[in-house]
């Protein structure tokens, strides 16, 4: 190597060869295998890195999930036509958290979906009874509901996010709305 | 087209994939750089003394002379820019491959340790072979190739760290950006530091250096070197494994490597030496003190004008040329 030019400009190719194929080349395989997953009625997903600190949700007809966005560990990304509703993971570090969960929200918001704004949160009661924080959002022609509850024996919350085109919003959103309601925490329950 | 030519087209080419993958991390975090601009910088900024220490860490573990300031920069900057840019294009298609595959489930699991070992360390070790094909004088041998290929490691890792910080923030919610990036470098350089990614490219850089002074009959160990250095990068990524023996058996492998390494590079410079001792070109004295950055710098001092301190460094230059060609 490095002895004369052909010879340099030769593994010069074979360099960018294999930063080509792996920058370009693994994202476009990726694109032949379908990214989208139905799932049947009625099926309950766990969102969390362990059982006991986990949340669990149950979605209704004409979900799918989307695959190369989901960890279960950390969130899910699932959706039903134009909507998308993403669930994740949030982990809590101080007891403060709790109190500043809709603030950080709007955060999170802020990185992930630029445009949209949170109204104003009203209480929302979860399957198994826990209580959190619900609001409309709004912005760029998107809308949707945010919701934010945390877990009540275990420091983690579960944030939702579910978004669609402000112009088939009422009726899509609303088939979202049973799927925030039904996040239960199975810890708890124990 | 000339060697001078080649030489120049290997480094504008370098230059442009440092510069896309600069462009893919900015692009890819620009909205934390818009909406936590103070966490962002924080982020950057905990890494800082990682790269200098580490760099300088690095550049002294090269016996007898550190590689130029220059290319040793390079080196980090193709680690932090081009590899780490281009790593998150490769390992999202990939990593989307095993999810869309094998279902989500398998690749929160299994994903980063199936991906990550491919895709970084050949984008790792390309940074050592640009710094060949860009300053033929830097890597001569495999002692040379490991020490590049730790600094260009060390740039992926700082990089990384980056990302890590700023994906921990939507991890934790958003709830204490700064704390949650401090926590996570913290983890990311003092737990697992020790054994990520320099150590890893150190390995597969080591490789570039025997093709550099072997030729063809370099390719067999290089491969090795590669696949050592992706089979650490596996154990590194891999679940179920405490995290002290992940770094435990990678910095006990690029440490007897590099011993390995250190003690033939020596013995043939000594054997270099002895033979410049015994026909008379060195004397002992001067032979002994070539080897020691610290007499060598004395015998600078020592010269009484500017002119003679220029002309002993000349001469040490020189001799260490000749050394490296000869011990590499």
């Amino acid at each position: 190597m490095g002895a004369s030019a052909a010879l340099r400009l030769r593994w010069l190719l074979a360099v960018l060869a294999i930063i080509v194929v792996l920058t370009g080349g693994w994202p476009l395989v990726s694109t032949t295998v379908a990214n989208l997953r139905p799932l049947v009625a009625g099926t309950t997903v766990t969102i969390g890195p362990s059982a006991v600190s986990s949340g669990r949700i149950t979605v209704g007809p004409g979900w799918s999930v989307l695959s190369s966005s989901t960890n279960p560990h950390q969130s899910y990304l699932f959706g039903r036509g134009a909507v998308r509703l993403s669930v994740r993971y949030v982990r809590l570090t101080r007891t403060g958290d709790r109190r500043g969960l809709w603030r950080a929200l709007r955060q999170m918001l802020r990185l992930g979906y630029p445009g949209l704004t949170p109204g104003r949160p009203r209480p929302i009661v979860v399957a198994d009874g826990n209580r959190g924080l619900i609001g409309q959002l709004s912005g760029r022609g998107r809308s949707g509901k945010a919701a934010v509850v945390a877990a009540p024996a275990a420091p983690f919350a579960i944030e939702m996010i579910m978004v669609g085109p402000s112009s088939s919003n009422a009726l899509q959103l609303a088939v979202g709305l049973p799927v925030l309601r039904s996040l239960r925490f199975p810890a708890a329950a124990r | 087209m000339t060697e001078a030519a080649s030489i120049t087209l290997a480094r504008i080419t370098a230059g442009i994939v440092c510069a896309f993958g600069a462009t893919v991390l900015a692009w890819e975090f620009l909205r934390y750089m818009t909406v936590l601009p103070g966490d962002a910088a924080v982020a950057i900024a905990v890494e800082l003394p990682l790269l200098v220490i580490g760099g300088w860490a690095a550049r002294r573990l090269r016996p007898v002379h550190p590689p130029p300031l220059i290319w040793s920069a390079a080196a980090i900057i193709w680690g932090a820019a081009a590899a780490a840019g281009c790593a998150l294009l490769a390992n999202e298609g990939l990593g989307g491959l095993w999810a869309r595959s094998a279902g989500p489930a398998f690749a929160a699991t299994w994903s980063a340790s199936l991906s990550a070992p491919l895709n970084e360390e050949l984008l790792k070790v390309c940074g050592v072979v640009m710094v060949v094909l860009a300053a033929p004088q830097v890597i001569r041998g495999p002692l040379d190739g490991m020490i590049v290929g730790a600094l260009t490691g060390l740039g992926f890792q700082a990089a990384e760290n980056v990302t890590y910080g700023l994906n921990a923030v939507a991890l934790h919610g958003a709830l204490d950006p700064a704390s949650a990036i401090l926590s996570s470098a913290g983890y990311r350089i003092e737990v697992t530091g020790l054994g990520s990614h320099w150590a890893m490219t150190a390995v597969a850089g080591a490789g570039v250096g025997y093709v550099v002074r072997r030729g063809r009959s370099g390719l067999p160990p290089a491969l090795a070197c590669l696949l050592a250095a992706m089979a650490m990068h596996a154990l590194f990524d891999a679940p179920y494994v405490p995290v002290l023996a992940k770094v435990g058996v990678n910095l006990a492998t690029v440490a007897v490597f590099y011993l390995v390494l250190r003690h033939e590079y020596m013995a043939r410079a000594h054997g270099f030496l002895a033979g410049q001792v015994a026909a008379g070109t060195l004397s002992s004295s001067q032979a002994a003190d070539l080897v020691s950055r610290f007499c060598r710098r004395r015998s600078v001092q020592q010269a009484t004008s500017g002119t003679k301190r220029a002309a002993v460094r000349a001469g040490q230059q020189q001799a260490l040329e000749e050394l490296d060609i000869a011990a590499a």
